[in-house]
């Protein structure tokens, strides 16, 4: 207890000379501020390209895709077997006792970014009758649903902010002619919200084309999935092979997620060993400004331990308080911000537990930095440092 | 010249303080340097795209009929139209992703960066499962002359099979990306046969034209031919092709500016206060320079030379530590190896960058010991 408080009061000592060494202080608040806004503006790219794959995610949602098929893109499946995944167990039931399963097809509109005008794609998703009881995520923010059989499209909120001709009342140039946007919908943040919908029966004769790109289920429950995979994969007639949506939108996020994360804490990392770097400069300086005044306490009794943590404590300050600036900068300028990843846009995110880390990362080199200095401050001779009085 | 040990002997009045911001310059321009490289391999990518060649594409993302590859060679200015359909899959393992590009000899033509021999083209077109292998695909699974490769696809065969097995024909170097070919090239004609599905289709014609002048008119003919029929097509220029992909990673040019711009904008705060620092400590030495005979101009120059000397050494110490370790960085992510490149010209304006640094960290200082008043200095007031 009483080291706790001669802690205190030694800190609160050092403390006050802050402002007469204020331009080293400033060296590490700075330098830390820089190195946590990197890391942490690098990061909420990563976070929210996350959030956009997979917080929608359901265990008890599967992807059926063909055999092989790594991707939505490059599967195939045919009329005759999602009539036959129709009738597999385990897919739960409606109010009015059909299956929630909605077989998809897609193809893309060539539109502009709005920033630079650049060409880009962005997703047209034909779903079935039971498509949106399958997304129950899906809301319509204004205007009207799509009606199956006429040329009709709702748009996610957030491509008519950065992709041309994506508005209400203007219409997308796709197969067949021109299609109207007649809504607007939100998907609570997901990449589906980047993307236009309308219905399958009505996309796939006008693209003449057959066959499904992929089929969804919701399942009864996540335990159905093993019944509804066995069914899939032992029926001869079929060559599909089902993903639950948890493990399908992982594999699909894994790779740029992980090339994300790498470069994230690539540059955090430099930048922060270069803070580091400068925060063991400015308490080696505060040492040795304060040399007498730390024998002065040496002399009359106090604990090296308490001299040590003095030290410590007021780099861990220095450095939180950098962090805290530097991830609020990022908060501030970044959060909450729309960004095109070619034609799907995600929503970057700073979270609590970003900036929570970013802090703790700051924490963890103010440590470092403190530590020597802390230890060269406690190992002063006591008699050389008082005799430059 | 003759000033330089009395600069090297004031670095070095303090060698913790002197190492430790040297550290950060140092650390600081590894990560300039990177970043550079970054910057300056998607600036690669943007170059080696030719002007004089574009891609056909659907309009609606679906594929095209062969029969079209006919039709835009007879356009005037056309000099060749590569079909090509992508048999995509992986090797082994999901995790190794790869795709055999089905075309015929036409491809070659189009694509005249990639070395290959004319042995290898009559090679291919001998042996209808034949593949010739990009030199990075070749080295990451170790394939050589005669192996039989087994992919898996999610394309079926007319017996029902998703694998597909190739002969390794030999392999391919791209001159405009040392190193980092990654094409499987395949026969169109044996995989459209082969195949259960999608026949007579292509995934897209690559067409390189005469005059790449003409790049854009030819790419509106094209589009303008198809534009009503059952599947229109969009021609994009290679240069925009490449930038927009590159785009779709996310806008890295301003990420690596914003970055490198944190970066010496921590260094500047860095360096200038121990420069600061460091001049503050010896007002009084700098007055008896002064007694001793110095100008006001003199004293000036010697302490912007610390900062120079300073900053350069330690710049440079950064800059060439990421030179020798890039092949390193590149080993580790080889997936976007390709994107890193560090030429000379990166490395100039990371150095260049270190200049600035030093003379604006060391100006306030410097200004202040040029004003010194001797008297006051000497009393160390």
């Amino acid at each position: 207890m009483d080291m706790i408080r001669q802690i205190g009061a030694v800190t609160q000592s050092s403390l006050s000379t802050i402002p007469s060494r204020l331009g080293a202080s400033l060296v590490v608040v700075v330098g830390m501020a820089c190195a946590v806004g990197a890391l942490v503006s690098v990061l909420s790219i990563s976070t929210g390209f996350m959030q956009a794959e997979t917080s929608n995610a359901r265990p008890d949602r599967a992807i059926v895709l063909s055999q092989g098929a790594l991707f939505e893109g490059g599967s195939t499946i045919t009329r005759d077997e999602a009539t036959t995944i129709n009738s597999a167990p385990g897919i739960r039931r409606a109010a009015d006792g059909k299956p929630i399963i909605s077989a998809e097809i897609f193809t893309n509109f060539l539109t502009t970014k709005k920033n630079g005008g650049l060409d880009a794609y962005v997703q047209v998703r034909g779903i079935g009758p039971e498509g949106l009881a399958l997304r129950p995520e899906i809301h319509l923010i204004s205007g009207r649903m799509f009606r199956p059989g006429k040329y009709e499209v709702i748009v996610g909120k957030s491509g008519p902010p950065l992709f041309d001709g994506l508005s209400e009342g203007s219409t997308v140039a796709l197969p067949q002619g021109d299609w109207k946007v007649v809504g607007t919908f939100e998907s609570k943040g997901d990449m589906l919200e980047s993307a236009i919908l309308t219905d399958e029966a009505t996309l796939a004769s006008a693209m003449r084309t057959s066959s499904y790109k992929s089929v969804m289920v919701m399942l009864s429950s996540p335990e159905a999935y093993a019944a509804f995979k066995k069914y899939l994969t032992t029926n001869p007639s079929l060559s599909v092979e089902p993903m639950r949506e948890t493990d399908y939108v992982e594999l699909q996020a894994r790779q740029l997620n992980l090339i994300l994360r790498f470069v994230a804490f690539l540059v955090g990392g430099i930048m922060g060993l270069g803070a580091m770097f400068g925060a063991l400069n400015t308490m080696y300086s505060a040492v040795s400004t304060r040399a007498v005044e730390i024998a002065t306490l040496r002399a009359i009794g106090f604990g090296g331990l308490v001299v040590v943590s003095s030290v410590i404590v007021e780099a861990l300050l220095l450095t939180s308080v950098g962090a805290a600036i530097g991830a609020g900068l990022a908060w501030v300028a970044f959060n909450g911000n729309l960004h095109a990843m070619g034609g799907a846009t995600i929503r970057l995110a700073v979270t609590p537990g970003l900036v929570a880390g970013g802090i703790v990362f700051a924490a963890m080199l103010g440590l470092v930095g403190g530590l020597f200095p802390a230890i060269r401050a406690a190992r002063l001779p006591v008699a050389t440092a008082l005799r430059a009085i | 010249m003759k000033y330089l040990p009395l600069v090297l002997a004031a670095l070095w009045r303090k060698p913790m303080q002197m190492i430790f911001t040297a550290l950060s310059i140092v650390v600081a321009f590894i990560l300039f340097g990177i970043l550079s490289g970054i910057d300056a391999g998607f600036a690669h990518q943007v170059d080696i795209s030719r002007l004089d060649r574009m891609y056909v594409t659907s309009r609606f993302a679906d594929d095209l009929p062969y029969a079209y590859a006919d039709k835009i060679a007879s356009l005037p200015g056309v000099l060749v139209v590569s079909p090509q359909t992508g048999l995509a899959g992986y090797y082994q393992q999901r995790n190794n992703r790869l795709g055999v590009t089905a075309t015929d000899a036409r491809y070659f033509t189009a694509r005249p960066e990639l070395a290959v021999t004319p042995q290898q083209i009559a090679a291919l077109a001998g042996d209808r499962a034949g593949i010739l292998v990009g030199v990075k695909s070749a080295k990451t699974y170790g394939w050589k002359i005669g192996d039989k490769i087994a992919i898996n696809t999610s394309t079926p065969q007319q017996n029902g099979s998703l694998v597909w097995t190739f002969d390794m024909l030999g392999s391919v170097e791209n001159t405009d990306l040392p190193g980092e070919a990654d094409v499987l090239i395949g026969n169109y004609k044996y995989i459209d046969e082969a195949r259960a599905t999608d026949k007579g289709t292509v995934g897209f014609f690559l067409v390189r034209v005469k005059d790449p002048e003409q790049a854009a008119a030819v790419g509106k003919a094209i589009d303008a031919l198809f534009a009503n029929s059952s599947a229109p097509t969009r021609t994009t220029l290679e240069k925009a092709g490449t930038t927009a992909g590159l785009q779709s990673l996310g806008d890295v040019e301003t990420l690596t500016r914003g970055i490198g711009g944190a970066v010496l904008f921590m260094l500047l705060f860095l360096t200038g206060n121990t420069m600061m620092q460091s001049v503050r400590e010896r007002i009084p030495e700098f007055g008896m320079l002064k007694t001793l005979g110095f100008s006001d101009t003199g004293v000036l120059t010697l302490v912007l030379s610390e900062s120079l000397l300073l900053c350069a050494l330690a710049a440079g110490m950064g800059l060439a530590i990421v030179k020798l370790g890039f092949p390193l960085i590149k080993s580790a992510a080889p997936q976007v190896s390709a994107l890193l490149l560090l030429p000379w010209s990166a490395l100039a304006i990371g150095f260049g960058c270190a200049l600035l640094v030093a003379l604006v960290s060391g100006l306030i200082p410097a200004w202040r010991v040029k004003r010194l008043n001797v008297v006051d200095a000497l009393a160390g007031r």
